[in-house]
């Protein structure tokens, strides 16, 4: 029972985490909302992450240094933002209140992810036992050697480097951090803590698109989200999106296949919506630095997402209109992704 | 090769969409949304949707990117990017939403619906779906593993040796101090593998093939003293059973039940 206790508590902590980290990002990429701020901080803390844990994991530290090093980065990023970014989250405290259709529709919207996310996350079955010993079993045997994945997790045999395939993920290096800090076990963080705040994630960028679509047309939103939580769970194919949705939420893979992708439109969507702020270009930039922490796959579909989502708008509002900046941004936008491919084929 | 290219991409799809009727919604969608969605919005998703027909979904050029890239069966994750909900979700605004009175909002909204129920195949309970199967404990695992763990660490030795089959995938993820005898590449190459065919593989001592021809195969041919042999010669500690022929096969030599959980018998090698 404990365990569950402290697994659903995890299990808020995330989107409160990131919304936190939300604020840290400067003004000028604000969007002072409480779904964007979720995403971004998202975003934030898993390009950290990648930034943080690779070099650490590639020279071959102990966990416990990762965590150590981690959990000060997070004490000091948390306190900056509670301390100075106070305004922009009570700000988007205070944009999440508005009309009566607007709180009609969060309470539906509310209700309707709760049911997702248990449904989800009380589901064992994960087809995939072999991804599954991977996505789990990697981080339970880091946990136990203190090392990072340096220790085969069926036969426990110590390695001399880190699994060749698997090299430039770390995602499974946040669970065995998790496990290491709090004593949160991977099966739990991953398939319930990890499950829930990933489906709650998820529903605010499909509110956020609806958002970005309708504006203050909030039972249009509401239509938005419901039918696309519809069509999503009656799509099933055994190699496809809502497969990875449904049955695995929080496997690497999954997530860029139905998050990041998802996040990627949203962000496009934002641009094509004439958004005057600058948070969608940090979100497509943070995508793309942040994508390969979960799989490599996202080495080609994370920046080919971004690049073929926003290329008709850079083509039309940025190339014939002569607005060089936009242009700018896109290449920027596009340089991590290249980044983590050069490093691929160096590594 | 352009005909080979098409084959490839339609068979890929199929594959992805799981032949899965609710797609024929999407070009659907897509129509309604360049008939009366907003000029931004057509941009986007007809836009996008062009350039990717023009590019990775191009058979002209997917030969050239399963080179330059070496997707091989990973090219289905392609199609992660045709976000079929997002699209069939906005053309049912737009149709739902045509219309001023609520009463034809709520039919045109009940046949959407009734679309999407009606072509889609829906996971969990749908056909040849794999089902739900809810958390029986609060380690979201098999319970019966939960009590194998007690087992194999109730004589205190450190990261025991053992024998166990495809549980040990959902087992390491609870457990991470046992080691299997058996790795990740051994239980691919038994699982897509005859037994004949696994005994002519290279990599594997005779010991090893002994030990999964018995275990792995059921070919209790094998005596069960050369087996105990293998077993020991292995350094193995325990042996986890889960079928009634192999508990009466290994009655025959010299290891003793620990204990049992649930349909796992563990055997201990003396």
């Amino acid at each position: 029972m404990n365990n569950m206790i402290s697994g659903t508590l995890l299990a808020v902590g995330y989107p409160v985490l990131y919304w936190i980290l939300g604020a840290v990002l400067p003004d000028k990429y604000q969007a002072r909302s409480i779904p964007v701020m979720c995403m971004t901080g998202f975003l934030l803390y898993y390009s950290l992450l990648q930034i943080i844990g690779l070099p650490m994991k590639l020279i071959q530290q102990p966990l416990s240094h990762l965590t150590i090093v981690w959990a000060c980065v997070m004490l000091i990023l948390v306190g900056y933002a509670m301390l100075r970014r106070r305004k922009v989250l009570a700000d988007s405290i205070q944009n999440l209140f508005g009309s009566r259709d607007k709180m009609l529709l969060l309470a539906v919207l509310a209700v309707m992810t709760l049911a997702v996310a248990l449904l989800l996350g009380y589901n064992t079955d994960t087809i995939s036992d072999y991804d599954a010993a991977y996505y789990i079993g990697l981080p339970s045997a880091s946990a136990y050697s203190n090392t990072l994945e340096l220790v085969n997790a069926l036969t426990g045999k110590v390695q001399k480097a880190p699994d060749h395939f698997y090299l430039m993920n770390t995602d499974t290096l946040h669970s065995a951090m998790i496990y290491q800090a709090l004593g949160i076990h991977p099966l739990i963080e991953r398939k319930w803590s990890f499950t829930i705040a990933m489906v709650i994630l998820f529903e605010m960028v499909l509110y956020q698109c609806g958002k970005e679509f309708f504006r203050k047309e909030y039972v249009r939103t509401g239509v938005f989200c419901v039918f696309a939580n519809l069509t999503m769970f009656f799509s099933y194919g055994i190699a496809n999106v809502s497969h990875y949705f449904a049955y695995r939420t929080y496997e690497g893979k999954s997530i860029v296949s139905y998050f990041y992708m998802s996040l990627i439109f949203c962000f496009g969507l934002a641009l094509y919506k004439k958004e005057k702020g600058k948070w969608p270009w940090a979100g497509l930039f943070l995508c793309c630095v942040s994508g390969i922490s979960f799989c490599n796959t996202a080495l080609f579909v994370v920046p080919a997402m971004a690049a073929f989502t926003l290329f008709p708008y850079v083509l039309s509002d940025g190339f014939f209109r002569r607005k060089w900046n936009i242009l700018l941004r896109y290449v920027i936008m596009l340089l991590p992704g290249l980044f983590w491919i050069v490093l691929h084929k160096v590594l | 090769m352009v005909t080979e290219m098409l084959r490839f991409l339609a068979e890929s799809f199929y594959t992805y969409t799981g032949g899965n009727k609710i797609w024929l919604l999407y070009p659907v969608a897509q129509i309604v949304i360049f008939l009366f969605g907003k000029k931004e919005d057509k941009k986007l998703f007809a836009g996008v949707w062009i350039l990717e027909a023009l590019t990775i979904f191009n058979p002209l050029l997917i030969k050239l990117f399963l080179e330059l890239f070496g997707f091989g069966n990973r090219y289905l994750r392609l199609f992660w990017m045709v976000l079929l909900f997002v699209t069939v979700a906005y053309a049912v605004n737009l149709v739902i939403f045509r219309w001023k009175k609520p009463i034809c909002r709520f039919a045109a909204g009940a046949v959407c619906v009734a679309l999407i129920v009606g072509l889609g195949n829906p996971v969990f309970w749908g056909k040849d779906v794999y089902p739900y199967i809810p958390a029986e404990n609060e380690y979201f695992t098999e319970t019966d593993l939960l009590g194998l763990a007690s087992i194999l660490h109730s004589e205190g030795k450190e990261k025991p040796r053992v024998l166990y089959g495809r549980i040990m995938l959902s087992y390491c993820q609870f457990d991470p101090a046992v080691r299997s005898v058996i790795s990740r590449k051994t239980l691919l190459d038994l699982e897509s593998h005859t037994m004949e065919d696994f005994l002519n593989l290279d990599g594997y001592t005779d010991t090893m093939k002994n030990i999964c021809r018995v275990y792995y195969y059921g070919d209790y041919s094998i005596p069960t003293d050369t087996f105990y042999k293998c077993v020991r010669k292995a350094k193995l500690n325990y042996v986890v059973s889960a079928s009634a022929e192999l508990d009466a096969y290994l009655q025959g030599t010299k290891m003793t039940i620990l204990g049992t959980s649930g349909k796992y018998s563990v055997w201990k090698v003396l």
